[in-house]
C-alpha cells in the first residue's frame, strides 16, 4: 500500500511520469510533480486536485544542486517529508558517435544521471532517518547498449550502478533502491517516429505489441509498497520481453 | 491487488510456506486456489485448510509429480473440474533441493523436477492460451548462480531459468507471459543463530527473508497490472543477488 506516502516524481508533467502520478495518487498517494516547464507542472497538479488528489507542483531543475535542494525543502516542509522518490526525468540525444557533440553527451548524462543522483542525495537522509524509502529509477532497455545511443545508453547503464551502490548502502536503514527498465512504450515520443522505424522496432518486439505508461506505473506502484522490502538493487525489465533477444 | 477475482490458480510442488504464502495472497485477492503434490493427503488438506482462512475455497490434488503423462492429468483435472486455467505457480525448486539431498556428484542432478516444470506447462499452454492472458511463475532459487557443493542443484535451477525465457519469446504473442521469481534467504525456524548471523552477512537488508515476500512478487507477476512483463527473473532476496555476476 502507497496510501498517505508522499512520492516526489521527476519530469512528471508529462508522459510516462505524468500517468505514474496519477496512477501512484489513485493509490492514495500524495504526489509531488516536479518538471522545469511551469506551465505544465501547474497544469498537472490542477488536474490531479481536480481528481480529488492531494498533490503539489515544483519547478526545478534537477540537474542543478541548489534548484534540487529547494524542492526538497519545500516538499518537506509542505508534505512533512518524502518517502518515495521516482528518478523518472529523462532525454535522449542519438544518432552516430561521429555525430554527437560534447554538449550532446553532457545534456543526456546531466538530465538522466547526475539529477538522479542530485535527488537521490537530498532526499536520502530523511528515509535513512524515517527508517523507511523507496528510491526508484527509471533507467532503459537501452542500458544494455544500442547502436547511436552512446549517451543515453550510457546514462542508463549509471543509473543501473547508482540503483545498485544505493542499495547496498541503505539497506540496513530499511530504503530500498530499485531499477525499472522501460522497453517499447507508447508515449507521444513514439507517436512522432518515422511508420518506418515503427515497423521496424515493432518487428523485434517478442510480444508484437508496444507497452503502455501504465504498465512502467503499475511495476513503480509494486516497487514502492511495503511488501516489496526484501526487493532492492534490482532491474526490472517491463519490456514486453525485449530484453531476451538479439536486437 | 484487482483483477483476480475467481481466476483459477494451481501451485505445483510441495505445499511449503512459500507455496502457502502465495495460495494466501492469491485467494484474499478473490482467486481459486489448487495445491498440487506428490505429498501425503494429510498435509495437503492441511496446507489447503491453512488457504482457505482467507479467501475461497482452496483444493488440492494428489500427483507423483512426474512425468508428461501425470502432468496432462493433472491439467486434465483443473479444466474439468473448472473449464479454464489461468495462473500457474511453479513451485518445484523445492522438490529439485529433496531430490538432490542425498547427492554427492553431477550424476544424481535433479533435473526431474526440472522436466516436470516442462511436462507441466505444455500440458497447460493450451488451456493458459485459451484465455489469451494466462500467468506462469516459476519459483526458482539464488541458488542457480552457483554454490559451493551444489553443482547438481545449481544447474537444475539454472535451467528452470533458461526455461523461463525461452518460453517466454515463445508465447510472448499468445498474451500469456513467464517469469521466473528467484528466492533468498528465507527465515526458517530450524537455522541456529550462528548460521544466521552468517547469513545476515550478505544481505543488505539485514534481514531474513519471509515467504511473503516471495509471495508478493508472484502476485505481480500473477496479476493483470504485469501483462507487459516477460521472461524476467527477480530476485526477492533483499540485495544478496548484488554480489553475483550473471544476476542483472
Amino acid at each position: 500500500m502507497i496510501e498517505n506516502r508522499v512520492v516526489l516524481i521527476t519530469g512528471s508533467a508529462s508522459g510516462m511520469g505524468r500517468d505514474t502520478a496519477f496512477a501512484m495518487a489513485a493509490a492514495g498517494a500524495k504526489v509531488v510533480i516536479n518538471d522545469i516547464n511551469e506551465e505544465k507542472v501547474v497544469q498537472t497538479v490542477e488536474e490531479l486536485k481536480a481528481q480529488g488528489y492531494e498533490a503539489l507542483g515544483v519547478v526545478a531543475n534537477i540537474c542543478d544542486r541548489a534548484s534540487v535542494e529547494d524542492m526538497v525543502g519545500t516538499v518537506t516542509s509542505e508534505f512533512s517529508g518524502i518517502d518515495i522518490l521516482v528518478n523518472n526525468a529523462g532525454m535522449e540525444r542519438a544518432g552516430p558517435i561521429r555525430n554527437l557533440s560534447e554538449e550532446d553527451w553532457d545534456i543526456t548524462i546531466n538530465v538522466n544521471l547526475k539529477g538522479a543522483f542530485l535527488c537521490t542525495k537530498a532526499v536520502h537522509s530523511q528515509m535513512v532517518k524515517k527508517g523507511f524509502g523507496r528510491i526508484i529509477n527509471i533507467a532503459s532497455r537501452a542500458w544494455l547498449g544500442g547502436s547511436g545511443q552512446a549517451p543515453y545508453s550510457s546514462a542508463k547503464a549509471g543509473m543501473v550502478g547508482l540503483t545498485r551502490s544505493i542499495a547496498l548502502e541503505l539497506g540496513k536503514y530499511g530504503v530500498t533502491s530499485n531499477c525499472i527498465a522501460p522497453g517499447l512504450i507508447h508515449t507521444p515520443m513514439w507517436d512522432e517516429l518515422e511508420e518506418k522505424t515503427r515497423k521496424y522496432l515493432l518487428s523485434k518486439q517478442p510480444t508484437g505489441k508496444l507497452g503502455e505508461t501504465r504498465d512502467i506505473a503499475n511495476a513503480v506502484c509494486f516497487l514502492a509498497t511495503e511488501e516489496s522490502s526484501f526487493i532492492t538493487g534490482q532491474v526490472l525489465y517491463v519490456c514486453g520481453g525485449r530484453s531476451l533477444c538479439a536486437s | 491487488m484487482s483483477g483476480f477475482d475467481q481466476k483459477i490458480v494451481l501451485i505445483v510442488g510441495e505445499p511449503d510456506e512459500v507455496a502457502i504464502a502465495t495460495g494466501r495472497k492469491l485467494a484474499g485477492a478473490g482467486t481459486v486456489i489448487t495445491l498440487c503434490g506428490d505429498n501425503g493427503h494429510s498435509q495437503l488438506e492441511a496446507a489447503s485448510a491453512s488457504i482457505r482462512l482467507y479467501g475461497n475455497d482452496t483444493g488440492w490434488m494428489h500427483s507423483e509429480l512426474s512425468g508428461a503423462e501425470d502432468a496432462r492429468n493433472v491439467v486434465g483435472q483443473m479444466t474439468e473440474k473448472y473449464g479454464r486455467l489461468d495462473i500457474v505457480v511453479v513451485n518445484l525448486a523445492a522438490e529439485a533441493r529433496m531430490q538432490s539431498r542425498n547427492s554427492v556428484g553431477l550424476d544424481q542432478t535433479p533435473y526431474g523436477s526440472v522436466s516436470y516444470a516442462m511436462h507441466l506447462i505444455e500440458a497447460a499452454l493450451p488451456v493458459l492460451r485459451a484465455n489469451g492472458q494466462g500467468r506462469i511463475v516459476v519459483i526458482g532459487s539464488i541458488d542457480y548462480l552457483g554454490a559451493p557443493e551444489h553443482a547438481g542443484l545449481s544447474s537444475a535451477y539454472a535451467s528452470l531459468f533458461g526455461l523461463t525465457r525461452s518460453l517466454a519469446l515463445q508465447i510472448a504473442c499468445d498474451g500469456v507471459t513467464v517469469n521466473t521469481v528467484v528466492k533468498g534467504d528465507i527465515e526458517d525456524p530450524a537455522m541456529v543463530e550462528e548460521e544466521k548471523a552468517k547469513v545476515l552477512q550478505s544481505i543488505p537488508v539485514k534481514r531474513l527473508g519471509q515467504a511473503e515476500d516471495v509471495a508478493n512478487a508472484i502476485g505481480y507477476f500473477a496479476a493483470d497490472a504485469a501483462r507487459y512483463v516477460t521472461g524476467q527473473t527477480l530476485f526477492v532476496c533483499g540485495g544478496r543477488s548484488m554480489h553475483y555476476s550473471m544476476s542483472i
